[in-house]
């Protein structure tokens, strides 16, 4: 301990300040020129790839509009079951539209098949269709209701993606009725 | 690196230091269960990364200092502190946690004040470290941080190591002028130094 208490609390102090720095930019500073180099280049050529091969903002923001405009955010009830899901206590919070409060809340790797369910409509809604797309590639669903709900937003996001028409209508063949017929709305509105 | 390892490490030079906080810092079994936790609390998503960075700091400062016993209980240890940090979060954020905070095992009275005031000591002597300068910070916390005199020289590019002692005196002089002046503050300081000694 240095003769002043208060300059040794105040070299702790600095001593955390420096700590925090260092974990903060530190690690980010200390990466190697020629990983610079190569994630500079990769980003260049990630960009021209994305100049050349995709199309315009405003064509995905069309077809943006177009799935968001045929989603319907599911109503959520509470499971008469005996398994329990994390949802159940946030129907209030769902109902009321904050869907972001409620998906804070599932996170984890064994959610249920409900939890999950909701999470990927929660990400669609959100529009945050990259996560929506690797958890519903992640999970597996045994109950068919929610496998048929999986098809469909799998639909969207490929439709939402650009992906081709054929694919597309290779998605919309394996929904169910009721999705079959909306599916085909996008489909003629995209490709007429 | 075992925990008997970063213990060891936290407490050398500044290289095995930087490669122990580093460590502890990212890898997900030390990471993950805190993470998992603050966000069980409510602890919101952007505020989640700077808790952590926090609960590592601390964990370092109290091993420096000594404060910290290994009897194999690590990460029971840094949970407590995080459940600490977690506390003053909600208190400074005048915000209910969503879960009840209260993780209480060994050393508590060592976390207890080393967190106490946490946020508020951490704002106060940023708002103090802008008034001395860039250069005058920059030195201060790399001599905090453990860097020798030399190496401050060579880093800060300074004339001498003589140079670089004076400056670091004249830097912590009006640092701590500063910190005087500021009634706020000093009343912070006097409070966690009594703390302190209590636990000595």
């Amino acid at each position: 301990m240095t003769s002043d208490p208060k300059e040794q609390v105040v070299k702790d102090l600095l001593y955390e300040a420096s700590a925090r720095k260092y974990l903060k930019e530190g690690r980010a500073q200390k990466k190697r020129p020629i990983f610079k180099y190569l994630a500079a280049a990769a980003a260049a050529v990630a960009l021209i790839f994305i100049l050349v091969n995709f199309p315009s903002g405003d064509t995905i923001d069309k077809r943006t509009a177009m799935v968001q405009e045929e989603f319907t955010f599911p109503t959520i009830t509470k499971s008469r079951s005996s398994s329990i899901a994390i949802v159940d206590n946030y129907i209030k919070e769902l109902n009321a539209e904050q869907y972001e409060l409620v998906l804070e809340k599932l996170y984890g790797n064994t959610l249920s098949e409900k939890d999950a369910y909701t999470k990927s409509q929660l990400y669609f809604k959100l529009g945050r269709y990259t996560e929506a797309e690797a958890l519903l590639e992640d999970y597996v669903f045994k109950d068919a209701y929610y496998n048929e709900e999986k098809r469909w937003l799998q639909f969207l996001l490929a439709f939402q993606k650009g992906n081709k028409k054929e694919q597309l209508i290779e998605l919309k063949n394996t929904l169910s009725l009721n999705y079959q017929t909306k599916a085909k709305k996008l489909l003629d509105r995209q490709f007429q | 690196m075992t925990d008997e390892e970063i213990i060891s490490y936290l407490k050398q030079d500044v290289r095995k230091h930087d490669r122990a906080l580093s460590y502890l810092f990212t890898q997900a079994k030390y990471k993950e269960p805190i993470i998992a936790f603050l966000r069980n609390k409510g602890v919101s998503n952007n505020d989640v990364e700077s808790l952590w960075t926090d609960i590592v700091v601390k964990f370092a400062s109290l091993v420096k200092n000594d404060k910290y016993q290994h009897t194999n209980k690590m990460q029971a240890y840094i949970k407590n502190l995080a459940n600490f940090v977690a506390l003053n979060y909600f208190r400074d954020k005048k915000k209910e946690p969503t879960a009840q905070v209260s993780e209480p095992v060994s050393d508590t009275y060592q976390i207890a004040y080393t967190t106490n005031h946490h946020f508020e000591l951490k704002r106060l002597l940023d708002a103090q470290l802008s008034k001395i300068g860039e250069q005058c910070k920059e030195l201060l916390l790399h001599w905090a941080h453990g860097y020798s005199m030399k190496e401050i020289m060579q880093k800060l590019k300074i004339i001498s190591e003589v140079a670089t002692r004076k400056r670091k005196h004249s830097c912590m002089k009006k640092l701590l002028e500063y910190v005087n002046k500021d009634e706020k503050m000093s009343e912070l300081l006097k409070e966690y130094y009594n703390e302190l000694k209590q636990t000595l």
